[in-house]
């Protein structure tokens, strides 16, 4: 039996407060939309419709941490660009229609844009308003400054810059940054640093090699980290995304508050991600595509074996999907996630 | 090997796509063979730089520059290869199937294979299994190479390849498969004739499949 309810165990944890479960996130983003019968561009397009299809969709499986907005595509419609909300059944996220960058010289002609208005920006305030209306945690998107320099420049763009113009690289991150920067001290600003979460994930930051994310992302990442920090922000979440294992060295070099909450991919062990970050939450990390395609049994033999290994971490585990579940996963899997959590996720 | 053959093939491997250029036009005054320029200086470049990428020693933008470095040369090399008549080592038909908008894995691989002297029919992305069927019935690929990055979109890799055998002209092509959710396991319960878990494999493959004697 569960003796806590789903705020004091994220609190508690949170808290570095021993709790009596493993607390459990789905991680199925657009699921919510199709789960309760939402346009799966609605959850990105229309705050309300977003919020209550989590809420709705968290109440059915017991699933924890409140609604968040999120937007995969982001940066390139907030300098400028145009999206295209998913239409087809198999589109998971708004896609980018039209870069602000096609060539090395737009890079010259970027410019911060006004945060209260740019791209998604105005819909995720939106969405912030109701989780303060409903008490629950206020997420922001916070980067990653490189993933978003790529959604902006095509990641071909950046990626061969990366290697053979530096120099635009770090101009564009340098914008990244400043602008990421603005966008916390609005959403401080407008709740206060204690209510606030910086939401950070990181796709295309483990394309590049470590030397290489040493010079060009580091830096930026430390400065952003740093600034909400300092500002009084007492945690920082980040989906460190995909094959990462030789980036979680200079990752931990980062400050991530007290503590962090940083998930993983399934490609990284979650117990060595708990040695290299003893001090933070790890979350993590079931492999997503097992979920959707895999096998009832399969499916939750997997989550068991998951959450008995989360548990043995110290700094505090969430179960959750090591990325994003798409909406096209059978509903009965997500329940398999639900019930494993139930079963095996109690802590002696 | 002659000296300029190893700067372009030093050039290739560092992604410098001017100093590559210039090598291979200075070969070409000096009357080296065009084909002994690809595969000595640039297809070797290639396979170096595929090693680098499976040894962890370099990444998806040192392959990409060194990549596109290969493809500028190979533009003023191409017109030399046709007048001496020098066959690719295959035809391939690659694109990112239906549903999916991603397509940097797919180019990277489009982009390997050209190194490795295939010449490649780029479809590109969110492609319906009925234009993999024309682009076939077409061209006469010896290999379809798919491609896709999300679970949900991964399914209509066997859907084209259903298309495929639906048309009578599976058992006229190899068919090979690779993205993020790809296993081997999934090319297989598929039906698809090999998985590339990377671009550097993919070339591998792709080369065991137009010469399985040899490979």
């Amino acid at each position: 039996m569960e003796s806590m309810t789903q705020n004091e165990r994220i609190l508690a944890l949170l808290a570095r407060q021993p709790i009596d479960c493993v607390p459990f996130v789905h991680k199925g983003y657009s699921f919510c939309a199709t789960n309760t019968g939402v346009a799966k561009a609605d959850i990105f397009e229309f705050p309300e419709r977003s919020y209550k299809a989590q809420a709705w969709t968290m109440e059915q499986y017991g699933a924890e941490v409140a609604p968040f907005y999120t937007f995969v595509s982001y940066g390139a419609w907030e300098f400028g660009g145009e999206i295209a909300w998913p239409e087809d059944r198999w589109s998971s996220g708004p896609s980018v229609a039209k870069r602000p960058v096609q060539t090395l010289d737009d890079v010259q002609s970027l410019a911060l844009p006004e945060v209260e208005t740019a791209g998604c920006l105005p819909r995720m305030m939106e969405f912030a308003h109701l989780q303060e209306r409903n008490n629950s945690q206020i997420a922001f998107i916070y980067g990653s400054p490189f993933t978003f320099g790529a959604n902006l420049c095509g990641v071909e763009n950046f990626l061969e810059w990366s290697a053979g113009e530096p120099e635009t690289v770090h101009h564009v991150m340098r914008l990244v940054t400043d602008h990421l920067k603005q966008v916390a001290d609005w959403f401080i600003g407008e709740f206060g640093a204690e209510r606030v979460l910086p939401r950070i994930a990181s796709p295309t930051d483990g394309l590049i090699s470590p030397r290489m994310y040493e010079r060009l992302v580091l830096p930026y990442r430390l400065e952003l980290h740093q600034h909400v920090l300092d500002r009084g922000v007492k945690h920082i979440y980040d989906h460190i995304c995909g094959e990462q294992n030789r980036n979680l060295p200079l990752l931990a070099q980062l400050p991530w508050g007290d503590p962090g909450i940083l998930s993983f991919g399934d490609e990284v062990n979650l117990l060595d991600a708990a040695q290299v970050f003893p001090n933070e939450i790890i979350c993590g990390n079931i492999k997503p595509d097992l979920v959707v395609t895999g096998d009832p049994d399969e499916i939750y033999d997997a989550c068991r074996e998951n959450i008995e290994v989360g548990k043995q971490i110290k700094s505090g585990f969430i179960f959750m999907g090591g990325c994003d579940i798409p909406a096209t996963v059978p509903p009965y899997h997500i329940h398999l996630m639900s019930k494993a959590s139930k079963e095996f996720g109690r802590y002696s | 090997m002659n000296n300029l053959l190893t700067d372009i093939c030093n050039a290739i491997i560092a992604g410098d796509e001017d100093l590559a250029a210039a090598k291979i036009r200075e070969s070409l005054d000096q009357g080296i063979d065009p084909e002994t320029i690809l595969n000595d200086g640039m297809v070797s470049a290639m396979a170096e730089v595929g090693r680098l990428f499976e040894n962890g020693e370099y990444f998806v933008p040192e392959m990409m520059i060194a990549a596109r470095a290969m493809q500028n040369g190979l533009g003023l090399l191409k017109p030399h290869l046709v007048q001496a008549n020098v066959q690719p080592a295959g035809l391939v038909v690659a694109g990112t199937v239906q549903g999916d908008l991603h397509d940097i894995g797919k180019n990277l691989v489009c982009l390997m294979l050209e190194g490795a002297g295939f010449e490649i029919i780029d479809l590109g992305r969110n492609v319906r299994p009925e234009q993999f069927v024309e682009a076939v019935e077409q061209h006469s690929p010896d290999i379809v190479a798919l491609s896709a990055l999300l679970t949900t979109t991964m399914s209509n890799m066997q859907t084209t390849i259903g298309a495929l055998t639906a048309s009578g002209l599976r058992g006229k092509v190899k068919v090979i498969v690779g993205g993020a959710p790809v296993t081997q396991e999934f090319a297989d319960s598929i039906g698809a004739d090999g998985y590339g878990p990377d671009a550097s494999r993919a070339v591998t493959l792709a080369n065991s499949l137009v010469s399985p004697a040899t490979s």
